[in-house]
């Protein structure tokens, strides 16, 4: 969920402009200077992908760009890290997709 | 934990951890020694491919024959899984040269029974879908290589060796031999003193230094291999892909120039393993110089520009060592009794159950299956200036 | 054609920052690097510019002055540049550094290099930590501070140190429901013996007591001495079982709580980020109060490798402080080398720096050995736990592994794939190697004999066409 009120330990930040980016096909509200990792855990989406072997469900860990468990797919283009791509107006995400050669 | 043992083994790789395995299962006490940990050198870098079109036709018919039929077996008779496979192998031609090089080498091949097919460019769609025909004329087609898994291979030589105890000694330099009017008596590394009878040298690149511990200088040479691994695909390759320029001739290297050739497989896990540039070093590096990484991946793209999304991983270089002529080093070396070299093969893979069963016979004054003549030491062992 | 540097710094924390300014103002030609789209590192972490600030914390202003002089400092900034390689050059005596991101050159010369790479989050394998909803303690106040995010609504906070309380005090403010903070370490007695190092942090106890009292204020239970347990959910974290642990971090029977939450949020200390140290061939040794494995280094914090410098968290871990410190030394030494700063100049300034840096490693010291990562944590795991996330191998297939002879790192990442995924190990590394050792305890296996992860380029992974047209431009 997006924060609405920030208590004194922290910054507080006005959003940049609202967007809409596209989630497995669902419209979903998001704010420039968002990464899509952040996007996706405000609008109630926590599984970013199914693991290669188990099929178990991943999302975000470590939030900053070194364990490669919030890989999406993005515009097309497979294995990108949610936690470090900023979202952007008309952006293709799809979650969970296996990825073909 | 005693230091007195019937046969050392120095070089943990394919051909060490086979002629451990071959050494302990026939009841000899038996030490494994490796300056690194086990796989350190060339096998690191293997793919574990089991080729027969890179066959060297004048000397190493009957090895590969004899070899191929110690694989057949392999699984069965080490109790371990290690990802045999059958795949096939295509070598790519890419101009008139080497059509004609690549005509002349399958009769070659068919005169010894070995049937490859020389299949234009117009089919090879057939053979591997997603190769990019447009600038070749055809490739050499087998469709009965093979693959195995490398880690998988040494690991299960190791363990079984294990089981019938072995003593392995990692990260453990080799600092001098102990020889005695012409015999060997142990060998001498930082901390201990090992003694045995018989040292089998399975070291590839590192034989040379060994050697100029006994004051030789041995005629081994060594390039600098390298490769890379990608993210796991779905089912995309068929066949191990190399390419017909392997067998043409090429001007001597300057030191530190990067040559590409082909060498393309998908792993098992789906991984493709791609290569291989080859750079002229006069020190082991264990990373890939950037031209090396970028050499193999505007080959590989030309070939199979649809896997230009995909991502590499990781990279690796290591020395592969070359006798001569080419051929390897099987057999003892003259002037120093209970000395013997097994190193320096050009198809690892496929020889090593074989070479472990060979060295065992050789070692205990057996007789060998086969007449290894033509890999003797003697032939070409010592620098000539 | 590539430019050339004398120094390229490669990381905009603390560390970085200030190295570059150092540097770059004594006059060497300096360039920082670093994927994020800002400097900053994770310390000073700031949201993109799109967003605007209508208040800040006393961090994010002293982030403000730090960035504003390296604003003003003549060093060359390129930004949403990953470093995924770093080679020897063959013709100068330099180093050639590989970039990849989009509008970035591919390649930088530059003749010395500080690497400034930070840590991050000790990750710590236990039943359920895959689950979506587990995140560290570096993610929960990335999301909170720079995306205005929380990362759930009920939270469970757990692991070791102090960034526990920062982390639990942010999601509180965030406005998020914290049912509890788990701090397996008991503070007492053995805290009480470093009181006086705490009383020269005066500002740091102020914050700690800050966090402490929020977190009473709201009734939010503070347990030491208990730890996360397993984590259970069908596709989402959904109930969390803690325990109480003993001094090893072993889980005591009979002593378990189950909380209904949505989120755990996990603070096991930081581990220094040495990949690209490792891949240069630095010599490393096995510090386990500076978070493992970390290069050696000398007085004016060179490594093994002439040239080749580094400063901050991604050394050794001891904090924003001692990272400033340590930028500002190395890159004082760097202006010294080449020739910017006479002997005078720079023996002025390291006379400045010492007291400052001891100070600091004193009090890195402390929170070392408080919260020091505990061999006793791969306890948490279960046969099958995964340990390496990437290529979903499990305790029980190290231990196989183990038991058919392997001793080192190197041999069970070959036998069994761990290591081998994308991460190149990072998230595994620990808790492989301490697999091993718990498995070849009667051995008296050590960090030493365990071994690293060899590390190779890319540092991170890298799509063909990028690698295949990555050519030097002439």
């Amino acid at each position: 969920m997006r924060i609405k009120s920030f208590g004194s330990t922290l910054p507080e930040w006005q959003r940049g402009r609202s967007i809409q980016i596209q989630v497995d096909g669902k419209a979903i509200e998001a704010f420039e200077g968002e990464t899509v990792a952040a996007a996706l855990l405000a609008s109630g989406i926590h599984t970013f992908r199914l693991s290669r072997k188990n099929k178990e469900p991943r999302g975000l860990f470590c939030g900053m760009g070194i364990c490669y468990e919030c890989l999406v797919t993005v515009n097309g283009t497979h294995a990108v890290q949610a936690c470090l791509t900023p979202v952007a107006e008309g952006m293709q995400v799809e979650t969970c997709r296996e990825w073909e050669l | 934990m005693s230091n007195v043992f019937d046969v050392i083994v120095i070089g943990a790789g394919y051909i060490g951890s086979s002629v451990a395995y071959h050494l302990c299962a026939a009841g000899l006490r038996t030490a494994l020694f490796d300056q690194g940990s086990m796989a350190a050198g060339a096998s690191r870098a293997s793919y574990g491919s089991i080729q027969i079109q890179d066959l060297e036709l004048s000397k190493s018919v009957e090895l590969i024959r004899l070899a191929r039929t110690r694989l057949a077996t392999l699984e069965e008779n080490l109790e371990q899984k290690v990802g045999l496979r059958r795949i096939g192998g295509l070598l790519l031609i890419e101009n008139e040269n080497q059509w004609q090089m690549m005509e002349a080498r399958l009769k070659a091949l068919h005169s010894q029974g070995i049937h490859s097919e020389l299949v234009p460019a117009a089919h090879l769609r057939e053979v591997e879908p997603r190769l990019d025909t447009s600038t070749l004329l055809g490739g050499l087609y087998h469709d009965d290589e093979g693959q195995i898994d490398p880690f998988r291979l040494i690991w299960g030589y190791l363990v079984q060796a294990r089981r019938l105890g072995l003593q392995e000694f990692y990260f453990t330099e080799v600092t001098g031999f102990d020889v005695k009017n012409g015999r060997l008596e142990g060998i001498i590394t930082p901390h201990e003193y090992y003694s045995a009878g018989r040292v089998v040298l399975c070291t590839g690149a590192y034989t040379r230094q060994l050697g100029r511990l006994l004051g030789r200088e041995w005629d081994i040479q060594y390039i600098l291999g390298q490769a890379m691994v990608t993210d796991p695909a779905e089912p995309v390759l068929h066949n191990h892909i190399s390419s017909a320029s392997f067998f043409e001739e090429t001007p001597a290297d300057q030191e530190g120039a990067v040559r590409v050739g082909l060498a393309i497989s998908q792993s098992i896990h789906g991984h493709l393993l791609l290569g291989e540039a080859m750079v002229v070093a006069d020190t082991f590096q264990s990373w890939v110089p950037n031209q090396s990484l970028q050499a193999i991946a505007g080959y590989v793209l030309r070939c199979f520009p649809s896997f230009c999304r995909l991502r590499v991983r990781r990279s690796w270089s290591a020395p592969v060592a070359y006798t001569p002529d080419w051929c390897p080093w099987l057999g003892p070396v003259p002037g120093i009794e209970g000395l013997f070299l097994a190193t320096a093969f050009r198809s690892t893979v496929v020889v090593t159950p074989l070479i472990g069963e060979l060295v065992t016979k050789l070692v205990t004054g057996g007789k060998c299956d086969l007449n290894i003549d033509n890999f003797l030491p003697e032939r070409n062992l010592d620098y000539a200036h | 054609m590539s430019e050339t540097y004398e120094l390229a710094v490669i990381g905009a924390g603390p560390a970085g920052m200030e190295a570059a300014i150092a540097a770059s103002e004594a006059g060497v030609k300096t360039v920082i690097i670093d994927g994020l789209p800002r400097e900053g590192g994770q310390y000073y972490r700031k949201p993109s510019q799109a967003f605007t600030a209508s208040r800040k914390t006393v961090v994010e202003k002293e982030g403000d002055l730090l960035a504003e002089r390296l604003a003003g400092a003549p060093a060359v900034k390129i930004f949403n540049a990953l470093t995924w390689g770093i080679f020897k050059e063959e013709k100068s005596e330099g180093w050639l550094v590989g970039l990849y991101g989009p509008d970035v050159p591919k390649w930088v010369h530059a003749r010395t290099l500080v690497l400034a790479n930070g840590a991050y989050d000790t990750p710590v394998a236990f039943p359920g930590w895959t689950l979506p909803g587990v995140i560290t303690s570096g993610a929960a106040l990335i999301l909170v501070k720079s995306q205005g995010v929380a990362p759930g609504q009920r939270v469970l906070v757990t692991g070791s140190g102090p960034l526990l309380l920062s982390s639990a005090a942010h999601l509180i403010e965030a406005g998020v429901e914290v049912v509890g903070v788990c701090e397996t370490t008991r503070l007492f007695p053995k805290g009480i013996i470093y009181a006086p190092t705490m009383l020269g942090q005066l500002h740091r106890l102020q914050e700690g007591m800050q966090y402490l009292s929020l977190l009473l204020r709201k009734k939010v239970p503070y347990r030491t001495g208990w730890s996360i347990l397993e984590v259970h959910g069908k596709e989402h974290v959904e109930e969390a079982v803690i325990a109480r642990v003993d001094s090893k971090g072993i889980p005591l029977a009979g002593s378990l709580r189950t909380e209904r939450v949505d989120t755990v949020v996990c603070g096991f200390g930081l581990t220094p980020n040495t990949g690209l140290a490792r891949m240069l061939g630095c010599r490393m040794e096995y510090q386990p109060q500076k978070g493992g494995w970390v290069p050696l280094r000398d007085s004016m914090l060179q490594t093994s490798l002439p040239g080749v410098y580094m400063a901050g968290d991604g050394a050794g871990i001891c904090g924003a402080e001692n990272a400033r410190w340590e930028g500002r030394l190395a890159g004082t030494a760097i202006a010294l080398l080449t020739g910017h700063l006479s002997n005078q100049e720079a023996g002025k300034i390291i006379q400045r720096v010492g007291p400052e840096l001891a100070r600091q490693r004193r009090f890195g010291r402390l929170l070392g050995e408080l919260f020091s990562p505990n061999p006793g944590w791969i306890s948490l795991a279960r046969d099958e736990t995964l340990l390496c996330r990437c290529e979903e191998v499990g305790l029980a297939e190290v231990k196989a592994a183990v038991a058919d002879g392997a001793r080192t790192l190197g041999e069970v990442k070959m036998v069994t794939r761990a290591g081998m995924g994308n991460c190149q190990g990072r998230m595994c590394e620990r808790s492989v190697a301490g697999a091993i050792m718990q498995a070849c305890l009667a051995e008296g296996a050590t960090p030493e004999s365990v071994g690293m992860y060899s590390i190779r380029p890319p540092l991170h992974p890298l799509p063909m066409d990028f690698l295949a047209e990555a050519g030097l431009e002439e």
